[in-house]
Parts: structure tokens; C-alpha cells; sequence
């Protein structure tokens, strides 16, 4: 991860309107380019081809979810270094900590700007530990 | 003996019928004991006779030397004797003292009268020695003429013999008669206030006294001898006049009973008395008029008295047959008397048989009770049968063997509480004592019953045992477990819910501790807080009731709601124990906090899809001219947000719940807080209808408040208050001042809210559960919201109404004082320290703004540990403290902080919601309490309190750290002691230890002793570490050589000038002088 900035974003979203939405907000808005994955295993999948700068996860997911993918990305030492941030609508006190204490760099909540999304993310970006 | 013989035998021997026999007897007794009265009067008046006569003889007749003893004699009778006189043999007077309207005088010998003619002289001539001659009653005759007014008279003549064959002279006293009217008046009732009449009349018919006072006394009369009562009442002569004693008739429908006394039986044969008229007798009457008897008939209600009167009666009958038998007749006449009256008078009935089982006596109340069936002789095995006495609820006579009166002729002391009369088909309930009388030798002579009619009793008793037994039903029937309790925690009671609930069975309950269905911590500190209760009275659970969880037999807790109610009876304290299983409602609950986090994450997703869309198509088309499109994008996203915000609401809750909801408090102008938000939700209240009109006088006051969640409180209200409004009658919004609160009032004109309601409308889902009626849309959660969180910003809301005539909603707010809006941190101020512990960051942020406003630096800490923490590192000179700290419970942190000596006397103002609850539970003196403060806040308070606490702190400040510089050990060690709650001192033994010491740290306060050796050598510098100032230094010294010293000295003392206390002052004197 050089310091160049954040360019690739891994997306999981099982809502397949939502995905869109933020397809459109990272991508059209933003100028990110996308990786879109609807399930915990397609991310797993994917993350070692598509390479992200940064992860985008939501939480309630089915079969898998997201603190499992966490949880799953933080063992394998090949993406362990990726951050994660959440973007859920379970917003929680008591979840958001958890979420944080588990290594999430950031929570977005739902329902999110879209756009505002991308700036929010960048934001973001910049408060991770190189 | 023989007299109480006679007063039972009088009363006891009629036999009159039943309706009558109680008046009969009560007329009876007090005419009889009338006649006791005048008999004992008589005799004195026979005794007076006697000592007259006795002394006129040994004086050997000389008039001059008797009429002292005359004179003296009618001086203590007066208003009893009208004159006393001495007679010659022929007649004439020789003294004569009168009583002339209460002055006594002695006639002088020139007007003293020849009384030859008077009948009662003729009569006494034939006297013999030591007999006295009782005249008739009749009026005192003056020089032949009847004295007026009349003068009713006895006279009483004995002759004087000297020595002589013939008598000598005479003595005479006349006796008044209105003393002996007096005397039988005062035993009858007083007719003054009745309707009752006395009447008396003598053996001729004659009225004494009588209706009609010009009847009285006619025989006196030569043109009245006609007027005797036959000549009104026939009948009633006819009567009485055959009749034997006593007796009792109707006349004119009122009720007559008299009696009759015979002189001659007035006084024993010993007395020795001639009578003028050998058949000398009175009828003494009481007339009972009609309407007064109809009156009596009435009141005819035996009172239902304590049944224990009985066992008096008995025990002041043997105390009055203990002292009849002494023998005293003085306390025999007055015992007599009143014994009567109080037996006529008692409620109770009081029945005596002697030992041969025949009646002795009976009081009138008996009489009433048991009729007229025992009297003359009778066997008392027919008792039973004749008074109709019936066991107790059958149908069987009493056991005439077990009679309590019976058992008492065998000398028993017995008592029954199970018999019944049957008196006109209606069984009355009556309890009997009975006890026997014994004689000195201790040989049972009578036997006492005393009984009452206990219906009233009896039905009291059936009612308490109905209630108890529906009372028991209740409870057996509850599916609450009840427990009862004693004083010392015992079980006493339990209800058969309390089994099934809990797993136990009776026995393994009952006699034990109720801290076994307690789990710990309150097992072990339950007898403590019962103990505190009973000797304080002071309790946070009793009548009010909270959540506990009980230790079921199998070791599972149960939570349940417990309520407490204190039982006082005579005799015994205890404590009823209701517990509700409240498992289903904790899972209800339970459910509806997940229900709510589900719905508003499901919520959330497909709202994020619509606002998300609506804004990227916002964006997509920003740059066309389609003006509808534009708008109809505008009207979806605004109410996209509009959902979002409701859904945030039910979030809200949750994180109110949970203490997690973010409050930014700052300064604001409440004027400019309730305009906005009154013109924001303008439009809101012209879709209902209605308008908000806004009144507002607050002028330029502040107030603390997240501003985002004051204006959703009042946004909260108002709208409500549209809702509720009837179209066309506007909303108030009143924004006052009231000291140092702010009230901001939303006034509707709506259907008001029911009383019953009340207590539900700050509830959770308030409305969705109690108006269904009235239901207006909305979540029912806003006020459950608005409440707590103004309560979390320091305020109150609150409201009144009134049904049909609208609500009142208003929110309190303190008043912020300061200049400068926005809060400092601490460091601030230069002002005494103050230690906020607080878990609530934002009620902590609102207590150091109010505190650091003053001058107060404060320092905060969120829990225990950081409190424990904050203390070891810093003195303060006090301490704000919140109860409920998530890591502690208060009591435990009162203990921590009495146990540790920094802590033990600093100054705690206690800022929590239970502060109020908690107040009465702590023990006086356990730690140094300023203050309790509620919330919300009161900043005036607040600020006093705190100012109080830190300045008697201060006293005692700061904490210093002293060098003492000592070679003995015994003495460097009792400074420490001494000065250990106050400062921290460091020992040293040698001046070159000292010298390392000041080099390294810096203190406030230097000890020496002058004993040291090289104590010139100390380096001491002339300034302190900040270069400011010179460290005191205080020299103590075994002897006066201080002025060797070479640095600057402020206190030389001689050891031996000190105690502690003066001690201890200086050097906090010294340590203060340098601080300043």
C-alpha cells in the first residue's frame, strides 16, 4: 500500500439496489473504481485478484457476515493490511464499538449520502495506520 | 352484714313483670338506698339526743354552762337541726339556740316560750329514762301558728333525768325535714331534667310532697284535711296503702313505684324510740310520667361494654365484702352506697346466689337480661332451663354442672363464653365470670356471676373471621407469592403461589430468614437494612416497591417486582412481601428492544435505496429545466428524510436506553431556540388547521442545552399539540421566566388527557396503548424521548389538563447565569478544586460549566476506579457525587471512602436522581455529606453547597509536605501521627539527610529540632523552588536558644509548650501564610 491515495474499492452488498446506488456514488461520483461482490465468499474470492485499497463491508450479509469476512480477511496475512470499513444500518452504540474493536477502520450508517459517500470515504483514508 | 342482707333482700325480693323489673328494681334500690341514707342520718340525730341528754345531766341541769354546748352543737348542724332546746319538766324553755338563716343564735331568756302544750311535750312527760319520743313529720308551729314558709319538721325528745324520779327536763332537737327530703332526692335521679316526680306521702294519705304544693302537708291545715291523694288519685291510695313495701302501678299511663318505711322499722329495737304516731310511715314515690317512661323504654338498650368490667365487678365485690368485714361502718355506709350505684348503674348484668344455690341479688342489667324467671326459691339445676340458656349455636341447654355460677359455689373462679339466652325467640350471646365469696374463715358464702350480652361482640368476631377467611382465600388464590415477615426477618406466613413460584415447600420457609430468597449481595445485607428500618423507620422500598430477583430452591434467580407493606399490630411489626414473577414481561420487553432494532435496520435498508436514488436522480438532473420533475424529486426526498428522522426516533430510545445517546451541551438563548422551532413548525400546524401563537418574555436568559435535541423536544410538543388542537383554536407557546428556571409551556385547546392516563403518558408507546381512540398517528415514543432527554440536558417536562378544556405541556430549564456560553475546560479557574463524579459526560460537562462559572476548578472522573484514581493524585476541597456509577454500588463507595483517612472528612455534595431515596439510607456521620442535590440541577444550589463544602475544607488546607528534621526517633514518629490526615512529612535525622532532601524537592514547611548537633550547617536556601518565597521553618527546642539560628525563623516553640491540637494550628497556619 503506497501512500499514492485510495483508487480501488472492494464492495459487499447483498441489496442489490443499494449495491447499485453505491456502484454509482463511488464510481460516477467518486471516480473510484468498484469491485462489487454480493456475498462474503465472492469477496474472499475476489480480494486477492482485485487487490483494494480499501474495503467497503456491510454487516448483515447472508450466510457470512460482515465481522465474519473481517474476521476471515484479518487471517490471511496477504489482506490483512486492507482496511475495513462498515457500512450498516445496525448502528448501535454498543455494535459500533464492537465493530471497532474488532479492527474496522470506520462505520458509515445507513442510509448513507450518496453524495457525500466518496469524501466520506476519503476522509476516512486518511486517518488509517500506515 | 344484716344491712347488705336487707339491701339485696329489698331489691331481690320482687317480683314484678318483666317490663317493669329493671325500672322496678332501679327504683327500688335508689329509694331503698334513700332510706338507708335518712335511717343513718336519724340515728346521728338520736346520737346527737343522747350526748345532749347525757351532758345536760352531768352538768346537773345548769342552762348557763349548756348553752355553749348547745350553741356549738347546732353550729355544726346547720342546714340539719333548726333549733336545739332544753325544757324544763313543765314545759318551758330554758335554752333555746336557733338557727337563724345559717347564723346561730341563743334566744335570749326573755323570749323563751312555754312549750307545755305541744303535743310531742305531753307526749315525752311519760317517757322513761333513756327512751326518745320521734314527733311526727310535720311543720314547725310558732306560737300556734303553722311558721311559713313551711318548715318541715322532726322533733326528737328525750327526757334528762338527775337524780330524780321524775325527769328533770327535756331535750328537743328539730330535726329539718328538707334535709331529709334532700337526702332522699339526692338518690333518685335528678328530676330537674326529667320528667320523673317524687312524691311523698304519710300513713294518713297526706302529700309531703306532692304535684300540687297546695296540697302538701294539709293535714297541718284545718280547711285542707280533705286534700289527701285518694282525693286525686283513689286508685292509687287504694294501692298503697294496703299494699306490702314495695310496689309498682300504673298511673295515667306512667309508671309509679314506691316503697314504703314504717318508722318504727326505720331503727333497731336497741334505739329505744317512742313515736308520736304509733303508725308513723312514709310513702316515698317515683313517678315515671308517660312520655319519660316511653323515653326509658327507648334508651332500654344494653350496651355492649367491655366484657372485663365483670371481672372488676367481682374483684370490687370482694374488696367490698374484704372491708365490709372489718367492721368499719363508716367506710361500710359509703362502700354500701356507692356499691349500689355502681351495681344499678354497670352494664353488665351481676347475679349473686348464696350457698345454698338460692338468688341473693341482682342488678338491674341482669334483671334485664335473664327476666324476672329466678326468683323465690328454685333449684338451680332448672336455671338452665328457666332463663332459657342455650349452648353456643345448638339447640341443647347449658349444663346446669357447668354453669360458671354453679362452679363458682364449689369455689372455682369459671368463665363461659359459650352460652346463648333466649330471650322472644332471639338468642343473645353472653359471656359470664363467676367467682366464689368466702368468708374470713374461708367458707364460700355466695357466689358472683357477672355477665353481658356480647352479641355486638359476637358479630364483630363473625365479621373479622368472614374477612379473614376471604382475606386467606386472597391470598391462597393469588398468583403473586406473598410472604409476611417479622421484626427480626422470620418468615411467618407464606401463600401457595410463593411455593409453586419458587420451588420451596412450608416447611423449608416457615421460622426461617427471608434473606434465603435472596441472592447475594442483599442475603447477607438484608437483617442490616431491616435492622435500620426498625430503629430509624426509614426505608427506600417500603411503599414503593422495586425489582429484585429471588433465589429459587433449585439456585435459579427469579426477577420479580416486589412491593412492601409494613403491618403494625399491637404486639407485632411485620412486613407483607408481594413478589410478581415478572420473567414474561422482561422477555416482552426483551422483544420489543429487539423488535425495535430489527425494524429500524429493515427500515433503514430500503430507505437508503429511496433517499440514495432520490438524490443521485437529484444530481442527474440538477442541470434540466423540468421544473415538475424537480419538484415532485424535491416533495420525495423531503419526505424520505421525514422517515429517516422517524426511524431515527425509534433509534433514539434505544440509545437512550442505553445511556449511548450523544449530547453536545452549550450555552443558548431560549428566545431564539422557541421562535425557531415555532416558526419551523408553522406550516405543520396550518396542515392541522391550527397556529402557534407565540408569547415570549424570557428576554436574553440562556440556557445549557444540546440545541439539536432541545428543538426536537419542543418540535415533539408543539406538533402533538397541533395534532390534539380542534381546527381554528390555536396553540399557546409561552416562553417565561420563573427565578432561576425557564418555562417553556405549549398551551392546546384539545380533548385534554384523562386523569387515568397520566401515569402512562410518558411512557413508551404511550399512545399506542392507551388512545386508541384518540389515536393521531405518530409513534407514541415522543414524549417517552422528549422526557428523557430533557431530563438529560438538566431539565423537567411536565404537564396539566384539564378534560375538554385542553393540555398544558411545559419543560422547565435552569436558568445559565454565565456571561461566557462557552463551557472552559478545568485548569481554568484559580478557585478551589472540585472533583465531579459523574458517568453522565454531559451532566458531568453541565456541572464543571456551572462550577468553573464560580470560580470552582473541577476536575472530573466517570466511575470508581477513575475516582479512586483522581483522588490519590490530587487533594480536592470537595466532591460532587453521583450514585449510580456504573462500576459501584453507592453504599459500597461510602464504605471505600469513610475507610480511607484522605477521604473520610472531605466535603461530598451528592448530585444523583436517587439522592432523595439514597438520603435516608445512609448513616449519619458515615462521610462528610454537604448536600443532596436531585436532579435536575440546581445551579444555585449547587454553587452554595459546593462553596460551603470547599471553604470548610480549606480549613484544614492544603495538604503539605513537612520535612522534620529530628534525632528522636519517639518524637519524629508522633508528628507523623499527628499531622498524617493533613500532611505528608518526611523524617529526617541528620542534617546532611535534610540538606539531600531540600536539594531534591521542595516543601512547605520545615520542622527542626534545636537538639540536633550541626544544625547551622542546614542549607537552607532563601527562596523555594519557584524562587518565590521563603520556606517556613518551625523550631522546636527543649531550651530557649533559637536565637542562634542563622536563617529566617517564623515559629520557636519549647516542646513542652504544645499539645497536639496547638500543634497541628501552627503548622497549618504556617503552611497558610506561605501559600498566600
Amino acid at each position: 500500500m503506497t501512500a499514492g491515495g485510495l483508487h480501488k474499492i472492494l464492495y459487499v452488498e447483498d441489496d442489490r439496489d443499494i449495491q447499485r446506488i453505491a456502484q454509482l456514488a463511488l464510481e460516477r461520483i467518486g471516480g473510484f473504481e468498484i469491485k462489487l461482490c454480493g456475498s462474503g465468499q465472492e469477496a474472499l474470492a475476489e480480494v486477492g485478484g482485485f487487490a483494494p485499497d480499501l474495503i467497503l463491508l456491510d454487516i448483515m450479509l447472508p450466510e457470512m457476515d460482515g465481522l465474519t469476512i473481517l474476521d476471515a480477511l484479518q487471517r490471511d496475512a496477504g489482506t490483512a493490511g486492507i482496511p475495513v470499513v462498515f457500512m450498516t444500518a445496525r448502528v448501535q452504540a454498543e455494535d459500533v464499538a464492537e465493530y471497532r474493536q474488532r479492527g474496522a477502520l470506520d462505520v458509515i450508517f445507513k442510509p448513507f449520502d450518496p453524495m457525500t459517500l466518496a469524501d466520506r470515504l476519503r476522509e476516512i483514508w486518511l486517518t488509517r495506520q500506515p | 352484714m344484716l344491712l347488705l342482707a336487707a339491701v339485696f333482700g329489698y331489691v331481690y325480693q320482687q317480683r314484678v313483670e318483666v317490663d317493669n323489673a329493671r325500672l322496678r328494681n332501679a327504683t327500688s334500690v335508689a329509694l331503698h338506698s334513700a332510706v338507708l341514707s335518712i335511717r343513718f342520718k336519724l340515728k346521728e340525730v338520736l346520737n346527737d339526743v343522747r350526748v345532749l341528754v347525757e351532758l345536760s345531766a352531768g352538768s346537773r341541769f345548769r342552762p348557763d354552762s349548756l348553752k355553749p354546748l348547745y350553741r356549738s352543737l347546732l353550729k355544726n348542724r346547720i342546714g340539719v337541726y333548726d333549733q336545739i332546746r332544753l325544757l324544763d319538766r313543765d314545759g318551758n324553755e330554758l335554752i333555746r339556740v336557733n338557727d337563724e338563716n345559717g347564723r346561730v343564735q341563743v334566744v335570749p331568756d326573755d323570749q323563751l316560750q312555754d312549750k307545755s302544750d305541744y303535743y310531742y311535750f305531753r307526749q315525752a312527760r311519760t317517757l322513761n329514762a333513756g327512751e326518745i319520743l320521734m314527733s311526727q313529720f310535720d311543720l314547725n308551729v310558732e306560737r300556734g301558728k303553722v311558721e311559713v314558709p313551711y318548715t318541715p319538721m322532726l322533733r326528737f325528745i328525750a327526757p334528762v333525768y338527775v337524780n330524780d324520779p321524775e325527769a328533770s327536763g327535756f331535750v328537743v332537737i328539730n330535726y329539718l325535714g328538707t334535709d331529709l327530703l334532700q337526702r332522699i332526692r339526692k338518690h333518685l335521679p335528678d328530676y330537674t331534667e326529667t320528667l320523673n316526680q317524687f312524691w311523698m306521702l304519710n300513713d294518713q294519705g297526706y302529700w309531703i310532697q306532692g304535684p300540687d304544693p297546695e296540697k302538701e302537708w294539709a293535714f297541718m291545715f284545718e280547711d285542707k284535711r280533705h286534700l289527701t291523694v285518694a282525693y286525686d288519685y283513689p286508685e292509687l291510695w287504694a294501692t298503697v296503702r294496703t299494699a306490702p313495701e314495695r310496689g309498682q302501678m300504673f298511673l295515667n299511663r306512667g309508671l309509679l313505684t314506691y316503697v314504703s318505711v314504717h318508722a318504727h322499722r326505720l331503727f333497731g329495737r336497741g334505739e329505744n324510740i317512742v313515736y308520736s304516731n304509733p303508725n308513723e310511715r312514709w310513702f316515698l314515690v317515683d313517678y315515671l310520667t308517660e312520655p319519660q317512661l316511653s323515653l326509658r323504654r327507648n334508651g332500654l338498650s344494653g350496651d355492649l361494654l367491655q366484657a372485663f368490667i365483670a371481672i372488676a365487678l367481682v374483684s370490687s365485690l370482694l374488696l367490698w365484702w374484704t372491708i365490709r368485714s372489718m367492721g368499719q361502718r363508716w367506710l361500710e355506709q359509703q362502700y354500701e352506697k356507692l356499691f349500689i350505684d355502681v351495681m344499678e348503674r354497670i352494664p353488665t348484668g351481676v347475679f349473686v346466689l348464696d350457698n345454698r344455690g338460692q338468688p341473693f341479688y341482682m342488678n338491674q342489667t341482669a334483671a334485664a337480661i335473664v327476666g324476672d324467671k329466678l326468683a323465690g326459691d328454685f333449684d338451680i339445676d332448672a336455671l338452665p332451663e328457666l332463663c332459657q340458656v342455650y349452648r353456643e349455636g345448638s339447640d341443647r341447654l347449658y349444663p346446669p354442672a357447668e354453669l360458671p355460677i354453679v362452679k363458682a359455689l364449689q369455689g372455682e373462679t369459671a368463665t363461659a363464653y359459650d352460652m346463648e339466652i333466649k330471650r322472644a325467640d332471639q338468642r343473645i350471646p353472653i359471656q359470664v365470670n363467676a367467682a366464689p365469696i368466702k368468708d374470713e374463715r374461708g367458707r364460700i358464702t355466695h357466689a358472683v356471676a357477672a355477665f353481658s350480652d356480647i352479641s355486638r361482640l359476637k358479630q364483630q368476631q363473625a365479621r373479622i373471621r368472614e374477612e379473614e377467611t376471604l382475606h386467606r382465600a386472597l391470598l391462597d388464590s393469588s398468583v403473586d407469592a406473598i410472604v409476611t415477615i417479622d421484626e427480626r426477618g422470620l418468615i411467618r406466613r407464606i401463600n401457595p403461589a410463593l411455593e409453586t413460584m419458587f420451588g420451596y415447600n412450608g416447611e423449608e420457609l416457615l421460622g426461617k430468614n427471608v434473606n434465603l430468597l435472596m441472592p447475594e449481595p442483599y442475603r447477607s445485607q438484608h437483617d442490616g437494612y431491616l435492622r435500620n428500618f426498625l430503629e430509624t423507620g426509614r426505608s427506600k422500598i417500603i411503599g414503593v416497591g422495586r425489582e429484585v430477583e429471588v433465589r429459587c430452591k433449585d439456585g435459579s434467580l427469579i426477577p420479580c417486582d416486589l412491593t412492601i407493606t409494613e403491618v403494625k399490630l399491637p404486639g407485632k411489626h411485620l412486613f407483607k412481601g408481594i413478589l410478581r414473577d415478572i420473567r414474561e414481561r422482561k422477555r416482552i420487553e426483551q422483544m420489543q428492544k429487539e423488535f425495535i432494532a430489527t425494524v429500524s435496520h429493515e427500515l433503514r435498508t430500503p430507505l437508503t435505496a429511496i433517499s440514495g436514488s432520490l438524490k443521485l436522480l437529484a444530481n442527474e438532473l440538477s442541470g434540466e429545466a423540468n421544473p415538475l420533475a424537480n419538484e415532485l424529486l424535491e416533495i420525495a426526498g423531503t419526505n424520505a428524510e421525514r422517515l429517516i428522522l422517524l426511524v431515527n426516533d425509534i433509534l433514539d430510545i434505544e440509545k437512550l436506553a442505553a445511556g449511548a445517546m450523544k449530547f453536545t451541551l452549550e450555552a443558548a438563548r431560549l428566545s431564539d431556540l422557541v421562535g425557531r422551532t415555532v416558526a419551523a413548525n408553522q406550516s405543520y400546524a396550518e396542515q392541522h388547521g391550527t397556529r402557534f401563537e407565540l408569547l415570549e418574555n424570557t428576554g436574553d436568559a440562556d440556557v445549557v442545552v444540546d440545541k439539536d435535541r432541545f428543538v426536537q423536544v419542543l418540535t415533539n410538543l408543539l406538533s402533538n399539540a397541533a395534532k390534539f388542537s380542534p381546527p381554528g383554536r390555536p396553540v399557546k407557546v409561552l416562553s417565561e421566566r420563573d427565578g432561576d428556571l425557564l418555562r417553556v409551556t405549549v398551551a392546546d385547546q384539545g380533548p385534554g388527557i384523562p386523569e387515568s392516563f397520566k401515569e402512562h403518558l410518558f411512557k413508551k408507546f404511550a399512545q399506542a396503548e392507551h388512545a386508541d381512540s384518540q389515536r393521531k398517528g405518530g409513534t407514541g415514543l415522543g414524549l417517552y424521548i422528549a422526557k428523557s432527554m430533557i431530563e438529560r440536558m438538566g431539565g423537567r417536562i411536565d404537564y396539566e389538563s384539564e378534560i375538554g378544556r385542553g393540555s398544558r405541556f411545559y419543560i422547565e430549564i435552569p436558568v445559565y447565569h454565565g456571561a461566557d456560553a462557552k463551557p472552559t475546560l478545568s485548569n481554568a479557574g484559580t478557585g478551589p478544586r472540585i472533583l465531579v463524579c459523574e458517568d453522565d459526560r454531559d451532566v458531568a460537562k453541565l456541572l464543571t460549566i456551572m462550577l468553573e462559572k464560580s470560580g470552582f476548578r473541577a476536575d472530573t472522573a466517570s466511575n470508581a476506579a477513575e475516582l479512586r484514581k483522581m483522588l490519590e493524585g490530587q487533594d480536592y476541597a470537595a466532591m460532587t457525587l453521583d450514585l449510580m456509577l456504573p462500576d459501584m454500588h453507592w453504599p459500597a463507595l461510602f464504605e471505600e471512602l469513610r475507610r480511607n483517612d484522605r477521604t473520610r472528612h472531605m466535603p461530598v455534595i451528592v448530585v444523583s436522581a436517587i439522592a432523595e431515596e439514597a438520603k435516608h439510607e445512609v448513616s449519619v456521620g458515615a462521610i462528610n455529606i454537604f448536600d443532596w442535590l436531585s436532579k435536575p440541577i440546581d445551579e444555585h444550589r449547587l454553587i452554595r453547597a459546593v462553596s460551603e463544602a470547599s471553604a470548610s475544607k480549606t480549613q484544614s488546607e492544603p495538604r503539605a509536605n513537612i520535612l522534620y528534621l529530628d534525632d528522636d526517633r519517639a518524637q519524629a514518629r508522633k508528628i507523623v501521627a499527628l499531622l498524617q490526615h493533613r500532611a505528608d512529612v518526611v523524617v529526617s535525622r541528620s542534617v546532611g539527610d535534610a540538606n539531600r532532601l531540600l536539594s531534591e524537592r521542595s516543601f512547605h514547611l520545615i520542622i527542626v529540632s534545636m537538639n540536633l548537633p550541626n544544625i547551622s550547617e542546614l542549607s537552607l536556601h532563601p527562596e523555594d523552588d519557584n524562587g518565590l518565597r521563603p520556606i517556613p521553618v518551625m523550631v522546636v527546642s527543649g531550651e530557649n536558644n533559637a536565637q542562634k539560628i542563622l536563617f529566617e525563623v517564623q515559629q520557636i516553640s519549647r516542646k513542652s509548650q504544645y499539645n497536639d491540637e496547638s500543634l497541628v494550628a501552627t503548622i497549618q497556619r504556617l503552611i497558610r501564610s506561605n501559600a498566600k
